[in-house]
């Protein structure tokens, strides 16, 4: 279910020094676009933009200056990465496919870790085309039987119904490095040493 | 051996200022887990190859340390006991240039927990205030 915010229109100038003035106040500028209408600069409070975050809301449903469904599309912090800026909400209607980020989940502990072998996450996610009414908040790849050397690429990532990919399939998303002590040998040479 | 570059177009450099925030580097893409800074200074060389020997030898390769800075500034020094003037010292050291906001070393492959105290032994050796950042989800 979307989460439900509360929005003011932003009247006056707009502009630097007219968003710090704003974000002094406890509230953060945004605007909402898209479905060819025209654009709509917003606020929020920065407790409902701290709610959007801890809930991993990409779907929120705007109250009062405007009533609309809206897709959380980018989101600006500042330098240090502790405050946002900025918020810019896309028109969106839950019924149309959106095309979103969504973060990997890695379940289970790897065969390859026990064997020594170096855990690499190197996807930590990927672009998938959804329903915006279904917009899974992570998907979840078991890596339990990938052993030393071997990865996982995100085709291999399994994906709830009426999800696709966008990402290419051919990017590893999840790899073992072997130990030192085994780099270079062959899996016949490996078992041999067994 | 410590980071340098292979090779410098100047050997010497002017010192320069360090104003505002870092806007590139500064959110953790590599890892899960990152120590970013939160003052403005140099990093020498030989500080990112300390930091690097306290957290590997705390993570005992489990997990995977990347190292986010690289020290491409010369930073040259008049020898002792040498009177003032004729010309510019020879290069010294080299540094890495860190604002405010920059990510100085990322953690993967490793628990919360476990990251926290390897960057607390690493944090020790820096010569600017840092804190410890999580991959943002969001």
């Amino acid at each position: 279910m979307a989460e439900v915010v509360q929005v003011e229109r932003r009247e006056g100038t707009m502009g630097t020094s007219a968003s710090r003035r704003l974000r002094k106040t406890g509230q953060v500028p945004a605007v909402l676009y898209g479905h060819k209408q025209g654009n709509e600069h917003l606020t929020l409070t920065q407790k409902s933009v701290d709610s959007i975050i801890r809930h991993h809301s990409k779907i929120v449903e705007l109250q009062g200056a405007v009533n609309e469904t809206a897709l959380v599309s980018d989101l600006q912090f500042d330098p240090l990465g502790i405050d946002v800026l900025h918020i810019d909400l896309q028109r969106v209607d839950l019924n149309e496919r959106v095309t979103v980020t969504v973060s990997i989940q890695f379940k289970g502990e790897p065969a390859g870790a026990k064997q020594g072998g170096i855990v690499i996450e190197s996807g930590h996610e990927v672009e998938v085309e959804c329903p915006a009414v279904a917009i899974p908040e992570a998907i979840v790849l078991q890596v339990t039987a990938v052993a030393a050397g071997e990865n996982r690429t995100a085709g291999d990532l399994v994906l709830p119904e009426n999800v696709s990919l966008v990402t290419s399939p051919e990017t590893v998303v999840y790899h073992i490095e072997k130990p030192k002590g085994m780099r270079g040998k062959t899996a016949g040479e490996e078992e041999a040493a067994e | 051996m410590a980071l340098m570059p292979k090779r410098v177009k100047h050997r010497k450099s002017q010192r320069g200022r360090i104003k505002g925030s870092a806007t590139r580097g500064n959110t953790v893409v590599f890892g899960d887990f990152g120590l970013q800074s939160l003052d403005a200074g140099w990093v020498k060389a030989t500080t990112i190859e300390a930091g690097r020997i306290a957290a590997q030898q705390y993570v005992r390769g489990e997990g995977k340390l990347y190292i986010r800075i690289f020290p491409d500034k010369s930073v040259t020094s008049t020898p002792l006991e040498t009177r003032m003037g004729k010309g510019k010292g020879e290069p010294d050291f080299w540094a890495a240039v860190v604002k405010p906001g920059t990510i100085l070393y990322e953690l993967g492959g490793v628990t919360e927990q476990q990251a926290k105290v390897c960057f607390a032994r690493l944090a020790s050796k820096l010569p600017v205030q840092v804190r410890f950042v999580k991959r943002r989800t969001f």
